[in-house]
């Protein structure tokens, strides 16, 4: 999804000492994992799975270390209709949950059901549909492989106070369990984690040091929704990015129907409250599916991936340098706040910084197939 | 067994000795059978240096021989081969798909060995009528069981949709109240490979003692109290159709078990040497229905099988009845000492023997039992 730019580097150095050591805390062995709800990779080929279902984080050594630095691009047409081929099924049995490029490699993670794609809707997510449980790895020249979840090296921890099972449902008619955990990032030696817990505050965020310890910290976070006109701390962050902004650490968090917001890592007390402030709204009636950092032309950007919107470009730059957050009511699927560029791609759901040169987008092209597609950063 | 061949000779374009060796490829639609739902191509003569390739590394070089593929006729499409597990014996091959292969799903495959050349399509063909599923039976339906149960099974009578059932089965209390997280939401569900037996497995953590569910939150069922397993009416087959009803299975909770059944408490009731007649057993507690279907077999000696249909009677007895006559000669009741009881604790050990205890123990086995047919 969104590996940093900033931790891009120093990956790529480790790598080079990388040759295969036992990592510390990880055992050999079949992790019990129930669903793949989100993924994303961390260093020396370590990719975090976020299980909603176990309440778990699951970080699996892949040994997909081999460095690659070309820039040049991935393209895979009809992407479904490929895994349906190797699955023994059709196309529209095929639901792909999140996508994970391995910064290292290069190589695209895929996380896939086998599910009925039609019960996709227009508040419909993967998640809601089915459970991933397969995790395809695509070549370079665009061939497949599974990347088997038995007997692999992985270490795992249980989130604590995760939202329970029979909890109720979202407005999206599936279990809040679903959305027990909706994203998770690797960021200088921890774990970020969003999601719901069952605090009376819902929506949270956690953070885990890595490697696992018995340690978590948990807070609530409260969100202006400038389409509702309302402060809210139930729904869950759909989709964030750490950024380093003169100094310190901060998220940019991005909603559900859509507010985008951030806040200073040094607010984040265990147990406590974190108010972020919500610098753009970028339209009701959509989701936000992903994010990433990018570079062009020496700029940092965020790209953003929607449901039903099309496919974002924001200045980070523009994110800081609005000292006051929104705080009334955006009417009728208007925009406020920060300036976005509308990107000619609609369709995107999942976005993964790939090279320099490239960010890799699930696109949907006008033939109605889902295309793994290279977006040129020198365009996008 | 009932093999369905879809093509009977081979393909043959080799002259000499090659005419000698015509490939068959079956696909093993027979659920009992231990290779169902694989692909077996048989009569494939391997040199010697093949037959090594393929016995040590099946997985690569059985897919330069064998490529099955989704459709009619793959030659319009690029499309890649199917993943799946190879495995080679003397003289065949097999090929088990990743995922079970789908009905009323063409499929096609190419087999290719030295000059012999077979390809085909096939189907398996849904042979269940499109009528809404029906929820057969819930085993074990026996009024009381013990605290510390360990499954129920539902049989359904078509293959229903494997993903997710779990939200549409609840476990109700006698106040009304859904017990929370009293099975365990095993992934991919416990679905036999039709998909019309689930397995509901009880969360082992909250039945033995010692670890930290079954201390936080205790055993799901309460001694002598009335629950209430409901399976709703929205839980489907794979072909989409719902249940006409929801089903609602009521049963008493008892005292915890935590004994290991008795063999030498089973009684039998040998049958008469050239009848028909029925082997039965009759257990010292009730027993793992699904388990002692393959754990309980007869045989005349070892490698010589006896072979009949196993059933249960009302009272919950094994009954077996032989394909042929008895014979006068004695059989062997063999019972594999894994069998369990509906709480875990099987012939070998309880259910709670910790893992430190397991060294003293008898190994895992089968336990033989002679027995003479009646004059």
């Amino acid at each position: 999804m969104k590996p940093l730019l900033l931790t891009v580097l120093s990956f790529l150095i480790l790598s080079t000492y990388a040759n295969h050591p036992p990592k510390p805390g990880f055992i050999t062995g079949t992790p019990d994992i129930q669903s793949i709800s989100t993924m994303e990779f961390g260093p020396d080929g370590i990719l975090f799975i976020g299980d909603s279902y176990s309440g778990k984080i699951v970080a699996v050594d892949t040994k997909d270390i081999t460095e690659n630095t070309t820039t040049e691009g991935i393209k895979v047409e009809d992407l479904h209709g490929k895994i349906a081929a190797l699955l023994g099924t059709t196309a529209d049995n095929i639901i792909i949950h999140d996508m994970a490029v391995n910064p290292i490699s290069q190589v695209p993670y895929l996380a896939v059901s086998k599910g009925n794609r039609r019960e996709l809707g227009y508040w419909r997510l993967p998640n809601d549909v089915s459970k991933a449980n397969l995790i395809i790895k695509v070549n370079s020249g665009g061939s497949m492989e599974e990347f088997s979840l038995e007997n692999i090296s992985y270490s795992e921890t249980t989130l604590s106070s995760i939202i329970e099972m029979d909890k109720g449902e979202t407005y999206r008619k599936s279990s809040l369990r679903v959305d027990a955990i909706t994203d998770l990032v690797y960021f200088q030696n921890k774990v970020y984690v969003t999601g719901l817990s069952n605090e009376e505050f819902a929506s949270s965020i956690r953070i885990l040091d890595f490697p696992f310890n018995d340690r978590q910290n948990a807070s609530s976070l409260e969100v202006y929704h400038a389409a509702h006109g309302e402060y809210e701390t139930q729904a869950p962050v759909r989709t964030f990015v750490p950024y380093e902004h003169q100094g310190a650490s901060h998220l940019i968090t991005a909603y559900t129907c859509t507010p985008l917001a951030t806040f200073p890592l040094d607010k984040l007390k265990d147990g406590g409250l974190v108010k972020s402030k919500t610098v753009a709204e970028f339209g009701a009636g959509n989701i936000p599916m992903d994010m990433i950092v990018y570079q062009k032309n020496g700029q940092d950007y965020l790209m953003i991936a929607n449901s039903t919107r099309n496919l974002m470009r924001v200045k980070i730059e523009d994110v800081f340098n609005m000292d006051t957050g929104l705080s009334s009511e955006v009417e009728g699927f208007d925009t406020a706040g920060i300036s976005f560029v509308s990107l000619p791609s609609n369709g995107v759901q999942q976005i993964s910084y790939l090279n320099s040169k490239n960010i890799l987008a699930l696109v949907l092209a006008p033939n109605g197939l889902v295309d793994l597609r290279s977006l040129s950063t020198k365009w996008f | 067994m009932v093999l369905i061949k879809y093509c009977v000779l081979a393909w043959l374009l080799g002259l000499g000795p090659a005419l000698l060796w015509a490939q068959q490829v079956t696909l093993i639609e027979d659920s009992s059978h231990v290779y169902f739902g694989e692909l077996i191509v048989e009569g494939i003569n391997w040199s010697e240096d093949e037959w090594k390739e393929m016995a040590q590394d099946p997985q690569n070089m059985g897919a330069n021989y064998l490529q099955v593929y989704v459709g009619k006729d793959p030659s319009g499409h690029q499309q890649p081969a199917m993943w799946g597990k190879y495995a080679a014996s003397e003289h065949a091959m097999r090929f088990k798909p990743r995922f079970p292969f789908e009905f009323d799903q063409d499929y096609y495959y190419r087999f290719k060995h030295n000059q012999h050349r077979t390809e085909g399509s096939f189907r398996v063909e849904d042979r269940y009528p499109a009528t809404r599923p029906r929820l057969l039976s819930l085993e074990p339906k026996i009024p009381v069981v013990p605290a510390n149960i360990l499954r129920f099974y539902l049989h359904f009578s078509t293959p229903m949709r494997r993903d997710s059932p779990y939200q549409y089965i609840h476990l109700i209390d006698q106040q009304g109240d859904t017990v929370k997280q009293a099975f365990f939401p095993a992934e991919p569900p416990l679905w036999d490979r039709q998909g019309k037996r689930l397995t509901l497995l009880f969360d082992p953590g909250r039945i033995k003692s010692g670890l930290e569910s079954h201390e936080a939150w205790g055993l799901a069922l309460k001694t002598n109290q009335q629950y209430h397993l409901v399976v709703e009416e929205k839980f489907s087959s794979y072909r989409g159709q719902t249940l006409s009803s929801s089903v609602s299975h009521s049963f008493v909770v008892g005292p915890l078990d935590i004994q290991s059944p008795q063999i030498n408490n089973w009684k039998i009731s040998a049958p008469k040497a050239h009848s028909q007649d029925s082997l039965m057993i009759t257990f010292d507690e009730p027993i793992d229905r699904a388990q002692a279907m393959r754990w309980i077999q007869v045989q005349q000696s070892q490698d010589k099988p006896t072979k009949g249909k196993v059933h249960f009677s009302g009272e919950g007895n094994w009954v077996f009845k032989p394909d042929l006559p008895w014979g006068i000669q004695p059989y062997e009741i063999m019972v594999n000492n894994q069998l369990e009881d509906l709480a875990g604790n099987s012939l070998r050990k309880p259910f709670e023997m910790s893992a430190g205890g397991t060294d003293t123990l008898t190994p895992a086995g089968w336990i033989t039992w002679p027995f003479h047919p009646v004059e």
